[in-house]
């Protein structure tokens, strides 16, 4: 692979790859350690990507990368009362930073996307924060488009739910409906 | 059992990003005219779309460098961070032998051997001059040990410990972080 190309991908794609990371895991440490698996994986594996597909491999793998991480960590919170290292470094780095210039719209629906599943985080992430159309996605992901379609229809039921909890709402539009 | 506007829904992602072909734009077009129901559907759709198209752009650390890592480099993995806890145990550990030891010589401190029982301890046949020079020598030991534990291992062994830790180890702990300061800047 030619390393001017690789450099070129790092460096256009890593801050948006990171941003987009860090909006499905809302951890930064986390993010960061996806971002530099991703681009390490990359590296490790010289032509064995064409380099046309390399953004939609590393989408892939980011996507990829953050459903194990929030996996590992469902699966380090149970394990409570031992020594718990990711913890520590949790605890080291402070509290959780909200990311900046973030309106408070913005990290009350990131917070409320914390109750979807990571995949579909991701997928809502992929569509309206890096722009890829539907059919992108589904490819990306090797999805059927109605499967994409379908998860965002969802994902926006739950999050009404999420954000808009009242029940009075709820019941004026199963009469109108 | 599915509402009418079920299929319509399902359209309003790819409507609200112009990404619908004309036949079906059209026919979500003609009903949104007459559904309420469906027109606050695409409303929270756009809203969506607005909050989410515009989250900031977040900046990563430095990018990795073609070469930057070794062969046998591993990133932060839940297997390497074991390791680094189970490295940083052992430092934490060898500090709180220290501490011990500090806790047994320093006079005031709960641990400590008062000069009217020293008779009967094993320190008894230390001299002051001697107990003085082992309590520098330990002071030396905590700052050292002190300055091997990472910024965030610091930090989470004070967390961990909080005000049991004594006042010797986290005056080197907190001279350590200083004096790292220093050197990175």
């Amino acid at each position: 692979m030619d390393p001017q190309y690789l450099q070129h991908h790092l460096t256009e794609q890593r801050d948006r790859l990171y941003s987009a990371a860090l909006y499905v895991l809302r951890n930064e440490q986390d993010a960061e350690d996806v971002i530099q698996e991703a681009f390490l994986r990359l590296w490790k594996f010289p032509g064995r990507i064409e380099s046309g597909k390399i953004p939609a491999w590393l989408r892939r793998v980011v996507h990829n990368l953050c459903i194990d991480q929030t996996r590992r960590r469902k699966t380090q919170a149970k394990h409570l009362g031992r020594p718990d290292p990711y913890a520590l470094e949790c605890l080291a780095a402070g509290p959780e930073r909200r990311p900046d210039e973030l309106s408070a719209e913005q990290d009350e629906l990131l917070a409320a996307m914390e109750a979807l599943a990571p995949e579909t985080r991701s997928i809502l992430v992929m569509h309206y924060f890096q722009g890829m159309k539907l059919v992108e996605i589904a490819e990306v992901l090797d999805l059927n488009p109605s499967t994409v379609k379908v998860r965002i229809h969802r994902a926006r039921r739950s999050l009404r739910r999420e954000l808009e909890p009242q029940p009075e709402a709820f019941a004026a539009r199963q009469e109108t409906g | 059992m599915k509402s009418p506007c079920h299929d319509m829904e399902l359209l309003l992602t790819e409507y609200a990003a112009g990404e619908l072909p004309a036949p079906d734009r059209d026919t979500v077009a003609e009903h949104l005219a007459i559904c309420a129901n469906c027109r606050s559907e695409l409303q929270r759709e756009l809203t969506l779309r607005d909050l989410l198209g515009s989250l900031p752009l977040q900046q990563a650390s430095p990018p990795v460098q073609p070469g930057a890592y070794p062969a046998n480099h591993r990133t932060a993995t839940p297997a390497s961070r074991l390791q680094r806890w189970l490295s940083a145990s052992a430092g934490i550990a060898a500090v709180l032998v220290l501490v011990l030891l500090a806790g047994r010589f320093s006079p005031g401190t709960p641990g400590a051997v008062e000069p009217a029982t020293r008779s009967a301890a094993p320190t008894a046949e230390w001299t002051a001059e001697e107990i003085e020079e082992a309590q520098q020598e330990i002071a030396y030991s905590l700052q050292l040990t002190a300055r091997l534990l990472k910024k965030g291992e610091r930090t989470g062994f004070h967390q961990v410990f909080g005000e049991k830790l004594p006042r010797v180890l986290s005056d080197s702990l907190r001279k350590s972080f200083h004096t790292n300061q220093g050197d990175q800047g």
